[in-house]
């Protein structure tokens, strides 16, 4: 776990730099581009349940978020734990994704 | 999910322990993020460049077309100015003389700091740069380009970062003055940011005559900037018959994607 914690601190840190330093010079699609966020949902709606694993990802992914903005700290940690939450306490709950039964 | 007595107890722990970390955190929000900077900065200013690169090597790629257009343009627009600029050596060299009776040059009239953009904010309409508190950098300080066309202001000052905030920030506001074809008229208006890459003027009196192309630049009313830093020209003008004002959208001069270096203005 804590091996996996590492490398999602190093990825999400990556995305960061990518956000912030490279994607800008793309226009609008690279000004509005949110890797973090797409790849807090992914893993949220892949993984099970009973897992933990996106909601620590929202964690550091929103923690990394708010280190390269203006806002006060804990505004995007709260809004991708949340999201995250939801996934996990309702979608997966109450709705079906056919591909993802798959998966 | 969250069932059983022991995760439930680890749930609480750990969330009381987030909140209290944020809490921490919030209070060293300045030493943390320059300390995040600090770690970052090699691999955002090579990646800043290597955006840059990339972009126009894409935009030249997709765009051949308009380019070709655009050059044809430029070159007409080019001799256009070189024929002016052969009127203005004249004015140029009587300049000089008079400027060297003065004592003055463009140097002593502004005490300009060279610093690299290292990055953009997650929340857009913000440029980092590599130059901070410990750089003799102060908040409300003007920023603009290398051809002196103005781009934001100093926002917030880490001890060796600084934001800026861009004049394309919705939350930006500046006193401007549009200089009209005809030069006596020159008009006052207040520049407001559009978010994205625009800016609109506001407040310009619907008697006055403004037209396309017409330059705007700041003016010293506020206070913010100092007079005369180009801002960009008018694109699209807005008159209602109802409305006591008309306004102007602004297709700025400076675009700090394009750039690597801005510079500060530290002495106004």
């Amino acid at each position: 776990m804590l091996k996996k914690v590492l490398i999602s601190i190093i990825v999400y840190f990556l995305f960061c730099l990518l956000q912030t330093s490279f994607f800008p010079h793309f226009g609008s699609i690279g000004n509005y581009l949110n890797l973090i966020l797409i790849t807090t949902i992914a893993l949220n709606l892949l993984e099970k349940r009973e897992e933990m694993f996106g909601l620590i990802n929202a964690v550091i992914g929103g923690f990394l978020l708010d280190v390269f903005s203006n806002n006060i700290f804990g505004l995007n940690l709260a809004i991708l734990l949340l999201i995250s939450l939801f996934i996990k306490l309702f979608i997966k709950r109450y709705v079906e994704i056919p591909i993802l039964e798959k998966i | 999910m969250f069932s059983g007595k022991k995760t439930k107890k680890n749930l609480l722990i750990g969330g009381i322990a987030l909140i209290v970390f944020i809490l921490i955190i919030n209070v060293f929000s300045s030493e943390a993020r320059n300390f995040f900077y600090k770690i970052s900065y090699p691999f955002q200013t090579s990646l800043w460049k290597a955006g840059n690169v990339t972009s126009n090597f894409f935009y030249a790629f997709f765009k051949a077309k308009e380019t070709s257009k655009e050059v044809d343009l430029l070159r007409k627009k080019n001799q256009e100015l070189l024929a002016k600029l052969a009127l203005m050596k004249e004015v140029k060299n009587e300049n000089e003389k008079l400027r060297t009776a003065l004592e003055l040059n463009l140097q002593k009239e502004y005490k300009i700091f060279l610093a690299q953009i290292i990055g953009k904010d997650v929340n857009q309409n913000l440029i980092v740069i590599d130059k901070g508190e410990i750089d003799g950098i102060k908040q409300g300080m003007p920023v603009i380009t290398c051809q002196k066309s103005l781009i934001g202001r100093i926002d917030r000052v880490y001890k060796n970062f600084s934001k800026v905030l861009l004049i394309s920030s919705k939350s930006f506001s500046f006193d401007v003055l549009i200089q009209t074809r005809d030069s006596k008229n020159d008009i006052l208006g207040v520049g407001v940011g559009g978010g994205g890459s625009k800016a609109y003027i506001k407040f310009i009196p619907r008697e006055k005559k403004i037209s396309e192309n017409d330059l705007v630049a700041t003016n010293s009313l506020g206070g913010i900037f100092p007079k005369g830093l180009l801002v960009g020209k008018i694109k699209k003008i807005k008159r209602s018959d109802t409305e006591a004002f008309q306004e102007a959208e602004v297709e700025l001069a400076a675009n700090p994607m394009n750039e690597n270096e801005v510079l500060v203005i530290t002495n106004h």
